[in-house]
């Protein structure tokens, strides 16, 4: 129920309320009045008839009191009247006889001044007022008058009060209406508000500006709704940038999941292109990766069967780290398909300042900047991901290759071993054998003939420097003491010329070998490298011509070997190739420089020679090592 | 809401019982006639031994009662008897009533005590004390202001009121003064008894009668009021008695006397009265004996009005 109509109905019912009460307390007040006025109107009627009939009683002219009685019945209200005489007897009004139950009705006392009795009659409601005819006399005048004047006049009075109850009710009913409606307008006005604002309509205000405590309210109420509306775009704003950070996270999130070592990287790049298009509820989109310098490749698509949009290969190429931070390095096209537009935002797949490819995405929209700033971000990821994983691949290669190369290194070992042995057990034992048993011959002709004997010792003299220059060759080839002693290039001249190559070998050297010493772990390496270089052109390459030249700078020492052989095609795919037989020898160049942190490069093209170039860093550093 | 609505309603609810209860009671019809012929008496209160006190008439009728009725309080109130009024109807005689018990006592007059004792027995216990404050009083003989009459012997040839027959200052006193006087009723052109003092000074007054004997008390206020003219005084007699009938038992008549003598009509009982200095009383009573009245009575013999011998 309205407010206006609870003010009207109280008001109403209070109006009525408050009518009754009147009524009935005019009613109770007026009417006690009239009869009390009446009660003494009659009394002191008695009192005079009383008062005149006296005289009359008291002399015995009882014909008087008799007139006197029933001319009192002239009077309307008059029902009867009686006296009782002294001595008992009673003159009264009555055509007939009067009853005793009348006389005995409403006796006086000799207290009594007067008595009233009220009682129904065979004539109606009548009072029955006594009084003595005089006091002190025993002799009571008694009149009855007709009651029913008195609830006639008090219900003309309840009449007229119940009329101007009525009269106030409608009036105040009318009143109370007004009042309701100017009571409940302004309220009205702010449930109205109040539903908008339940519905989220913050911007309304109200326009109530009386100075009274709604006005105060609707004031309050204004400045509410201020204060409401700034915390809810607050709330909204933190509650969008929480939502674009739940999404960022969660594209983050999502990417960062589908990283995983060992996995295929076209593989985790469709999860990761999956996970961005799920996420940012986008259309479609597809990667390109770089194989090679200039080469690009798609990796993946979703939602786009074919991409009619060409991969710009140079699109990123001027891109810097700086670039992509600030937003620069990206590619916005659109796309007409099926009737629709999309729009097509490439996003860098970087890693440091190099470019790795590119993610491209469509969507209905231009995709905001957080999205944008979230894409940059991941395209880092991603290319951090490539890069670790082409690390990982890379170093897994490495441990094969120096797996390898300790296969190589332990089975050089068992074969320089054999070598030995054999040369020791196949020429020098049988040498020193020979040379024993040619001593012990000489030592069974020196009594029988000394010349002879001579000769035979002068046969084993020679016998036993033979000897002497197998086992300092076979110590040679261990470890060249010329390395020791003249240095590396004299170590690795000699090497390329003494040993008993099929062809001769024409060598040059060139370089500043004598004026510095170097660490001789880095001159041992730039010497087994030098020495595999050298066997593999006197062995391999049918080469006539070796041009050997070492430099040493302030910080790294360099060592290059050039033949004139018949060279081999330089593939990659050399040192991939599970099955065939692998270059160890070339591997354990490339390993012996990168333990010290050098490296070796070969050039090598069909019959045009191989250069092998190891560059040794002559100052280590702490983690040198660990760059590469 | 509902809440106030039912307050409300349930207010008006609880208000309107408040109206007309009382009309619904239903009460006993009391018949107001009967068709029973015979005459139905009233009755009156018998519980009680009440002594019956009665009045020589002085004054109007209504004023008598008015006058006695207080008198009769202060009487119930300091002896502890219950006294009832009861004025004499004309076809009775207060004497006989006296004399016969039906009274039991009464405030007469010397004349009515006179003849009371001599034939019942009656004996007077106190006599009123005046305004002069003598136990005696007067009557006058009063005329109207504007009369030529200046003395008694003009009354030759007159009329002539006086109140009761019984009456002392009212018949007894003034047939003296006119024996005194040497007027005799037969000398009066006429002569009436009115029946009381208020009759014969309304009489005067009236210019009815010439002349008329009333009480001296009345007399003299209307004089004062310029309504009459004293005319003659009497000599005094013993004022108005309160006579008992021979009836009663010593013992209330001697609380009766104490009473009586203990009466101050002017002091402490003056509250309580109605105009008792109307009365033969005004000041109360002195104590009395029947030799008090031999005078009189030796008067109202040789005016014929008493039995010389018998008593």
């Amino acid at each position: 129920m309205k407010l206006g109509n609870k003010i009207s109905i109280v008001i109403v019912a209070i109006i009525a309320a408050l009518g009754i009460l009147t009524v009935l307390l005019i009613s109770h007040v007026i009417g006690n009045a009239l009869r009390e006025s009446v009660q003494d109107k009659e009394i002191s009627l008695a009192k005079v008839v009383a008062g005149n009939l006296a005289n009359p009683a008291l002399t015995g002219n009882y014909l008087t009191v008799q007139r006197d009685l029933e001319g009192l019945k002239d009077d309307r209200q008059l029902v009867y009247a009686f006296l009782i005489l002294p001595d008992g007897s009673i003159l009264h009004t009555f055509k007939g006889n009067i009853s005793a139950e009348l006389v005995g009705l409403n006796r006086l006392t000799p207290n009594q001044s007067y008595a009233l009795k009220s009682f129904s009659s065979s004539d109606g409601k009548v009072e029955d007022v006594g009084v003595f005819l005089l006091e002190g006399l025993d002799s009571e005048l008694h009149i009855g008058y007709k009651e029913d004047y008195i609830q006639t006049t008090l219900n003309h009075v309840f009449e007229t009060i119940g009329i101007l109850t009525l009269v106030g009710v409608i009036l105040g009913s009318l009143a109370a209406g007004a009042l309701g409606k100017y009571l409940s307008s302004p309220i009205e006005k702010l449930t109205t508000l109040t539903r908008k604002i339940a519905q989220g309509q913050l911007s309304h205000r109200v326009s109530i500006t009386t100075k009274d405590e709604v006005g105060e309210l609707s004031l309050s109420f204004n400045q509410m709704l201020t204060a409401l509306e700034d915390s809810l775009t607050k709330i909204r704003v933190a509650e969008e940038e929480q939502r674009i950070k739940n999404r960022e996270l969660s594209v983050l999130n999502g990417v960062a999941e589908t990283v995983r070592l060992g996995q295929e990287i076209n593989l985790m790049l469709y999860d990761a292109l999956v996970q961005i298009i799920e996420s940012l509820g986008l259309s479609g989109g597809w990667v390109y990766l770089r194989a090679h310098e200039k080469t690009g490749i798609k990796i993946t698509s979703l939602g786009i069967a074919e991409p009619e949009i060409p991969c710009s290969q140079c699109e990123f190429c001027q891109c810097d780290l700086a670039k992509i931070k600030q937003g620069q390095c990206l590619s916005r096209n659109s796309l007409e398909k099926d009737g629709h537009t999309y729009q097509i935002t490439g996003i860098p797949i970087y890693v440091s300042d190099r470019i790795l490819g590119a993610i491209y995405l469509l969507s209905n929209q231009e995709l905001m900047s957080t999205d944008l700033s979230t894409l940059q971000t991941i395209g880092g990821q991603l290319g951090t991901m490539i890069e670790n994983v082409n690390l990982w691949r890379e170093l897994k290669a490495r441990e094969a290759k120096v797996s390898q190369l300790l296969e190589k290194v332990i089975a050089a070992q068992e074969e320089e071993r054999k070598r030995i042995a054999r040369e020791l057990h196949d020429e020098t034992s049988q040498s020193l054998a020979a040379l024993a048993m040619r001593l012990k011959v000489s030592k069974g002709w020196i009594q029988k003939d000394a010349r002879k004997a001579e000769a035979l010792l002068e046969e084993s003299k020679n016998e036993a420097v033979r000897i002497m220059r197998e086992l300092h060759n076979i110590v040679f080839h261990l470890r060249p003491t010329l390395l020791d002693d003249l240095g590396l290039i004299p170590a690795l001249k000699w090497l390329a010329e003494s040993r008993d190559w099929k062809r001769p070998l024409e060598v040059e050297v060139q370089g500043n070998w004598s004026k510095e010493k170097i660490d001789p772990q880095v001159e041992t390496t730039l010497y087994r490298i030098g020495q595999e270089a050298i066997t593999n052109a006197a062995k391999y390459s049918q080469a006539t011509y070796l041009f050997i030249e070492f430099k040493v700078a302030e910080d790294k020492a360099l060592l290059k070997i050039q033949d004139n052989g018949k060279g081999f095609i330089w593939d990659e795919d050399l040192f991939e190739s599970e099955q065939g037989k692998k270059p160890l020898g070339l591997i354990g160049m490339m390993e012996r420089a990168s333990l010290i942190g050098g490296r070796v490069q070969i050039y090598s093209d069909d019959q045009h020679g191989t250069t092998v170039e190891a560059i040794i860093p002559l100052k280590k550093e702490a983690n040198c090592y660990g760059k590469n | 809401m509902s809440k106030l609505l039912a307050i409300i309603f349930s207010t008006i609810l609880f208000l309107f019982p408040a109206t007309g209860c009382s009309n619904l009671t239903k009460e006993n019809v009391i018949p107001l006639t009967t068709n029973d012929q015979n005459p139905v008496v009233a009755k009156m209160d018998v519980t009680s031994p009440v002594y019956t006190f009665s009045y020589d008439r002085r004054m109007d009728p209504a004023e008598d009662v008015k006058m006695y009725a207080p008198f009769l309080k202060y009487l119930e109130e300091t002896t502890g008897y219950k006294f009832k009024l009861q004025p004499m109807p004309p076809n009775q005689n207060l004497i006989e009533e006296l004399g016969t018990g039906r009274v039991d006592l009464a405030a007469i007059g010397t004349l009515s005590y006179l003849q009371a004792h001599q034939k019942y027995g009656v004996r007077a216990i106190a006599r009123g004390v005046t305004d002069q404050g003598k136990a005696e009083y007067q009557a006058l003989i009063i005329t109207s202001p504007n009369s030529k009459l200046r003395s008694l012997s003009d009354l030759r040839g007159k009329t002539f009121s006086f109140g009761s027959d019984t009456s002392t200052q009212g018949y007894l006193l003034p047939l003296i003064m006119l024996t005194q006087a040497g007027v005799k009723l037969t000398d009066l052109a006429g002569y009436t008894f009115a029946g009381s003092h208020f009759d014969t000074a309304n009489a005067v007054i009236s210019g009815r009668y010439a002349a008329g004997g009333i009480q001296d008390t009345l007399g003299r206020e209307l004089a004062k009021k310029g309504l009459v003219r004293i005319l003659a005084e009497s000599e005094e007699f013993p004022s108005s008695t309160i006579s008992v009938s021979p009836s009663l038992p010593s013992e209330v008549v001697k609380k009766i006397r104490e009473a009586l003598l203990a009466f101050a009509p002017e002091g402490k009982d003056k509250a309580m009265l109605y105009h008792w200095e109307q009365t033969e009383m005004p000041r109360g009573f002195v104590a009395t004996d029947d030799k008090d009245f031999d005078e009189a009575r030796s008067w109202a013999v040789r005016l014929g009005i008493l039995n010389g011998g018998a008593e």
